[in-house]
């Protein structure tokens, strides 16, 4: 009777791998193959219609179905609009959101022709052409008024994400292939360690200049009625 | 019956082209694709022009990675209407109204020389 049950319990977990196996396999076999990456100053990339191969295997937040907490906000919609769109083929209809950090900045991953982008809630992004992501190249960087703060993208696989400066060092968790920090010191390389070993890429803070006055936020006016 | 059909039509039609005419309307009046030249790292590369500016992008597209920065400034100032953003091969930023005219402006701090491209809506 216990070695019956035993089967029995043998049996049923192997099901459920082959189970997920199979969701596995057959989600990453229905992605379209990678497509020649857009040439973003041309502006006339054909939107995808889903993430390619590639993507899917690179990042598994690409993997999961689009849901409704996927949908990006009009400001983040109307920047896709304006540059990724056109020069990347980039599909706001595939976001996936990755992470909400803290103060409520919401990032989402969006596929692109042969990129891959990762848009802000606050209507600015990065994108990376695909194949550079698992290299480390998914690095984006800019200076608030207590330091820096970075952002980008990693592979399936990394945990951990270190911002490295002169002696000083600041992490952050990746949550759905994106991860955010700030760090109160000049950061001069970003790294990690994946599946295929460490990345380590450097980064460097813009020139400083003066930054004039900040400007009143304005909610756009509802179009005037006939 | 056929009359009919033929209205839905004819309603069908107005409607599409309304939401193109409403797509059109939201889409910027301004666009400028500049820089587009070989650029020294660390040199700013303007669009040379004022404008309301409410988008301003920097790619690049050639072999290797190249780190982009991009900002908006204050027209005919140094000054920056808010801190630069940067990443490597395109990084972008809309912008909310402000009350003065901007330039757009982007550079790269990788290597030597790289031919990098600007794009800004207003």
């Amino acid at each position: 009777m216990s070695g019956r049950r035993t089967l029995i319990k043998v049996a049923s977990v192997l099901a459920t791998a082959a189970s997920v196996a199979g969701v596995a396999v057959a989600a990453t076999t229905g992605a379209p193959p990678a497509p020649p990456p857009a040439v973003p100053q041309d502006r006339s990339a054909q939107t995808v219609t889903a993430a390619d191969a590639t993507q899917e295997a690179t990042m598994g937040v690409l993997r999961r179905a689009v849901g409704r907490g996927d949908t990006l906000p009009q400001a983040a919609r109307d920047h896709v609009a304006r540059g990724a769109g056109p020069s990347l083929g980039a599909n706001p209809a595939l976001a996936r959101l990755a992470l909400t950090t803290p103060l409520g900045e919401q990032l989402y991953v969006v596929p692109a022709r042969g990129w891959v982008c990762l848009t802000s809630s606050e209507a600015r992004g990065t994108c990376t052409p695909t194949d550079r992501v698992a290299e480390g190249y998914a690095v984006s960087l800019r200076p608030i008024p207590s330091g820096f703060r970075l952002s980008g993208l990693v592979p399936d696989g990394v945990d951990r994400v270190e911002v490295r400066g002169d002696g000083q060092v600041g992490t952050a968790a990746p949550a759905g292939n994106a991860w955010q920090t700030d760090v109160a010191f000049e950061p001069k390389a970003v790294a990690w360690t994946g599946p295929n070993g460490e990345r380590v890429v450097p980064v460097s803070a813009p020139p400083p200049a003066p930054v004039g006055p900040a400007a009143p936020e304005t909610v756009l006016a509802p179009p005037a009625a006939p | 019956m056929e009359s009919i059909a033929h209205r839905a039509a004819v309603v069908a039609a107005c409607a599409c082209l309304g939401l193109v005419a409403l797509g059109t309307a939201s889409a910027s009046a301004y666009t400028n694709s500049y820089c587009g030249v070989l650029k020294t790292a660390y040199s700013w590369c303007g669009d040379g022009s004022n404008h309301s500016y409410n988008y301003n992008s920097a790619t690049y597209a050639g072999a290797g990675d190249v780190w982009l920065c991009e900002r908006l400034l204050i027209a005919d100032s140094t000054t920056q209407r808010a801190t630069p953003s940067c990443a490597y091969n395109a990084v972008d930023e809309s912008f909310a109204s402000f009350p003065q005219l901007t330039e757009a402006e982007i550079q790269h701090q990788t290597g030597s020389q790289h031919t990098i491209y600007g794009y800004a809506t207003a």
